[in-house]
């Protein structure tokens, strides 16, 4: 019990809300609903997917994400596909075990490396953040980022690029299958599933890209 | 300060006022368009989208029938995880927690990003009153705030404004003239509320669905401000409706697949952030503190009566973009926070001690397009009926024409009287002052009257049974 | 109903009986040249819909009850289905008839509500199920109108298409052709502009479409548009289904 952490008055909310619950609707619409037992189906799609690399190679190309595929000893290639695409300026990198090496070779590059313990403001001085994923998602080109492992949220989200390092043992056919995998106890204080570059149709609904989170997405697929 | 104008006009002259701006209608009739078009597709990536929306609409009947269980459960994981729970019974309650908490951190600047819950609330309002600044961070946000003006779509708020528009607002904010091209005019946005959210003390957000059984908040954005504003400033405040909730991560799937889909033809949107707790010890960023407030604020009202499948709503919009009624009127002109058909059911409902609100429900041709498009299967339709019957007219004049028009046709031979008698009347009918007569002048307000014949059905069949 | 009924009771609704007549006699000629017996209960009258769509339980009943005893009764002389040349009378025959019985009338009422909506067809969902019988062909460009009620309610939206087929038309392919058109019953004298503003933007969209007829299965939104049409200067030729299919066929024989 936190009572200082919980305000507001718990019983008389929820005893106002069973209250309600007891009474019986006056007019039910004669709509029937459908008598659900247990968990929901996982929810089925159209197209079946044979590969899951190649789904998600496709899904990403469609959101506008560079997505190559490589062994580890081709990462310095990505690399500097992604350092082009970002211009000069210091890299973000989060404390993830498969950054391990990268500081090294940014360093060789001539690029300052930014951590997330110096703080948001020097990793929005980043002209590109480096993050692992700990899954993605074939169907929709998803990368899951988790802020626990990558001990940051922000090298994902403030840099204009973000290039993500996501093994192919971890692709998993859709949002479904990643959430039904989750232990509800043992979730990270923040996991974002990222679909794309950011985007907003606000201004006259026409389309722009990289609105407050990045606009170029780089996926290193790890093969 | 931007107000909403449901008590200062009447409904009719709230439709007329927007009837009579054409670039707004244009801007309507695009963003709707775009929208069932991208929604089409999309759906079409579904195996049975019908038997979605069926599991959907089954789901959340399951979890408002258990919603005091559910949200026991979400508020105790909540606390494990960290966070704080304030239960809001009503707006009052809701906005002085925040205050409070926002004074406790000593907080000058609010990054905000989408909050339809918030607005309801007079939050901006309220927090500026206690000194605070509030800087709406999503663009369509920003845009209005910058014009005081209402949102005039869940979606797109700023729908109905033009890149001239826009770029005339931004332009004031920089000091100097921009460019008109969507583009640089997001760039410049992009640049500014960079800094806002940099330097916010405390960051606001809505809540997409809370998960009970693990304690979470999903957040559903594209932007990125959402991620920002729960992830710089060292509070977050979270404000949810109390029926936002899922049981469960296996509802939040098919949940998750309908919502993109329904509101923007997207599979996902760009980020879906899944939020449980402040940011842990082995983290360098992310708010040290979450704010969840649970807000009734008139929803317990729905509950155990003919309309609570109004909480069933997810907010996706996709009801606006299919009314025939939204396409020519668009958000502004139903007057608060929720437009469209939900809007035009929720508002009755949530403020019922607003006569204007009750006549929402009318601005309503009853088409069921609304219940067609709705992924969580919500019959607004009936919604709409039962609230007319809640409230039917009340006008002296009115109430008793239509009981003497029940009690005529309520007589066959009095019925078939009344049917001769029209046919009767047919040649005074191109009389000039026919039109000025009560009801057919209202027809006549750009109709031309329909032709009376002078003898009816029954005659016909007389001669040919 | 195999090889289709054989006594059929017409309900030919308020709008019908009143305004538009010959919609009426069509559908009998139709039924009739197929050898279908129709049966007209005199006591009919008005299904309730303008009252219960206002809210108004007790008078939208006490109107619908004589309608409803005399669609019963036809149905206790042997009639197999009851035909309803308007979409949105039909719906509110089948899906809100039970419903305004038990708010405002006895459990018989609202036994013999479901009875007779099990029994009772929209005008082109019956005779998209009758035998197609030779017609000359129409032959125009038509714009085929999709009542909401009938099309979102009834689910039908295959037949009126059939239909016009049948009758030689061409029906010119028309993106606004399932949006509302704006009457709504009380709605298009509650909210007049925006009633009119509604069937404007369909009626603009037939300016380039340019169709020679509108056809549609609803009395009350073909006036409703014709009524637009007129008054913005571009008359717009309108027919309902039934006499377009009736026509074709007559001038055939």
């Amino acid at each position: 019990m936190t009572p200082q952490r919980e305000s507001g008055d718990r019983a008389r909310f929820l005893g106002r809300l069973r209250e309600r619950l007891g009474r019986r609707p006056a007019h039910p619409h004669g709509r029937p609903v459908l008598r659900l037992e247990g968990e929901p189906p996982p929810v089925a799609y159209a197209t079946p997917m044979d590969d899951l690399t190649m789904a998600f190679c496709q899904a990403a190309a469609q959101l506008g994400a560079l997505v190559r595929r490589t062994g580890r000893d081709g990462l310095p290639e990505v690399l500097d596909e992604a350092l082009a695409l970002a211009g000069p300026g210091p890299v973000a990198l989060t404390e993830e075990p498969e950054m391990a090496g990268l500081e090294g070779l940014l360093k060789t590059r001539g690029r300052e490396v930014i951590r997330p313990s110096q703080g948001p403001r020097a990793v929005a001085g980043a002209c590109l953040g480096i993050t692992g994923a700990v899954a993605g998602l074939a169907r929709t080109g998803t990368l899951v980022v988790d802020s626990s492992r990558a001990g940051s949220r922000t090298v994902s989200l403030l840099p204009p690029v973000h290039l993500a390092l996501l093994p192919a043992t971890a692709l998993l056919p859709d949002h479904g299958a990643l959430l039904r995998s989750l232990d509800a106890a043992a979730l990270p204080a923040s996991l974002v599933l990222i679909t794309g570059p950011s985007r907003s149709s606000d201004i006259e609904l026409e389309l722009t890209l990289g609105v407050h989170g990045p606009g170029r997405l780089l996926v290193a697929l790890l093969v | 300060m931007a107000e909403f104008t449901l008590e200062r006009t009447p409904l009719r002259a709230r439709t007329r006022a927007a009837l009579a701006q054409p670039l707004l209608r244009q801007n309507l009739r695009r963003v709707t368009d775009r929208f069932m078009q991208v929604r089409a597709a999309a759906f079409a990536q579904l195996a049975d989208a019908e038997a979605l929306r069926a599991t959907a609409r089954a789901l959340r009947a399951r979890t408002l029938a258990r919603l005091p269980e559910l949200l026991e459960q979400f508020a105790d994981r909540l606390l494990a995880s960290g966070a704080h729970v304030h239960w809001a019974s009503d707006a009052a309650s809701a906005r002085r927690y925040i205050g409070q908490v926002a004074a406790r951190h000593g907080a000058r600047k609010v990054v905000k990003s989408k909050s339809m819950a918030s607005e309801e609330i007079g939050l901006n309002r309220y927090l500026e009153g206690l000194g605070v600044q509030v800087v709406e961070t999503d663009l369509g946000e920003w845009i209005i705030q910058l014009a005081d003006e209402m949102p005039s779509h869940i979606l797109a708020p700023a729908i109905h404004k033009d890149r001239r528009q826009i770029a005339a607002l931004f332009g004031q904010v920089a000091g100097s003239p921009l460019p008109e091209e969507p583009a640089r005019l997001t760039a410049f946005a992009r640049a500014r509320l960079r800094e806002e959210f940099l330097s916010a003390d405390m960051g606001i957000s809505g809540v997409n669905f809370g998960v009970a059984a693990s304690g979470s908040l999903v957040l559903v954005t594209n932007e990125g401000n959402g991620r920002l504003v729960t992830s710089l400033p060292r509070v977050h405040v979270a404000v949810m409706g109390m029926e936002r909730l899922v049981a469960d991560l296996a509802e939040l799937d098919v949940l998750l697949a309908l919502l993109a889909r329904s509101a923007t033809g997207q599979p996902l949107s760009c980020y879906t952030s899944i939020i449980t707790g402040p940011r842990r010890p082995e983290e360098a960023d992310g708010p040290e503190e979450l704010h969840v407030v649970i807000l009734d604020n008139g929803r317990s009202a729905l509950l155990g009566s003919e309309f609570q499948e109004a909480l069933h709503c997810i907010r996706c919009g996709a009801c606006l973009n299919v009314c025939p009624v939204y396409r020519q009127i668009g958000g502004h002109a139903y007057g608060w926070v929720y437009s469209g058909p939900i809007g035009a059911v929720l508002t009755p409902l949530l403020l019922p001690a607003s006569a204007a609100a009750q006549e929402l429900p009318s601005a309503s041709s009853l088409c069921g397009a609304c219940w067609q498009a709705c992924p969580v299967g919500i019959p607004l339709q009936d919604l709409l009926l039962a609230l007319r019957r809640r409230r039917p007219p009340e006008g002296a004049t009115e109430r008793l024409a239509w009981r003497a028009w029940a009690r005529l046709w309520a007589s066959p031979r009095l019925y078939r009287w009344s049917l001769r008698a029209l046919h009767a009347l047919a040649p005074l009918a191109r009389l000039p002052g026919v039109g000025r007569l009560p009801l057919v002048s209202r027809w006549a307000t750009g109709r031309a009257l329909p032709p009376l014949p002078s003898r009816g059905f029954r005659d016909w069949w007389r001669e040919n049974g | 109903m195999e090889g289709g009924p054989r006594k059929v009771a017409l309900f030919v609704t308020c709008v019908v009986d009143a305004l538009a007549p010959d919609t009426g006699a069509a559908v009998v000629r139709l039924l009739r040249r197929r050898d279908i017996q129709v049966l007209f209960p005199e006591g009919q009258g008005c299904c309730g819909q303008p009252a219960w769509n206002s809210g108004l339980v007790r008078e939208a009943a006490m109107v619908a009850r004589p309608t409803l005893r005399a669609l019963a009764s036809a149905l206790d002389r042997g009639a197999e289905a009851i035909v309803c040349p308007a979409g949105s009378c039909a719906t509110m025959c089948r899906v809100y008839w039970p419903e305004l019985f038990a708010a405002a009338g006895r459990a018989a009422e609202v036994d013999e509500a479901r009875r007779v909506g099990e029994r009772l067809l929209e005008f082109s969902e019956l005779m998209a199920r009758l035998p197609a019988l030779p017609a000359r062909p129409d032959g125009r460009r038509i714009a085929l109108h999709f009542s909401c009620h009938m099309l979102r309610e009834l689910g039908i939206r295959r037949q009126p298409a059939l239909l016009a087929e049948r009758a030689g038309c061409s029906i010119v392919p028309w993106a606004g052709a399932e949006r509302c058109c704006g009457f709504g019953g009380t709605f298009s004298v509650k909210l007049p502009e925006l009633s009119v503003a509604m069937a404007e933007e369909k009626l603009q969209e037939l300016d380039d479409l340019a169709p020679q007829l509108l056809v549609g299965c609803d009395t009350s939104c073909l006036l409703h548009l014709a009524g637009r049409a007129r008054a913005r200067g571009r008359p717009l030729a309108t027919a309902h289904l039934a006499e377009l299919l009736d026509k074709a066929e007559a001038a055939h024989g």
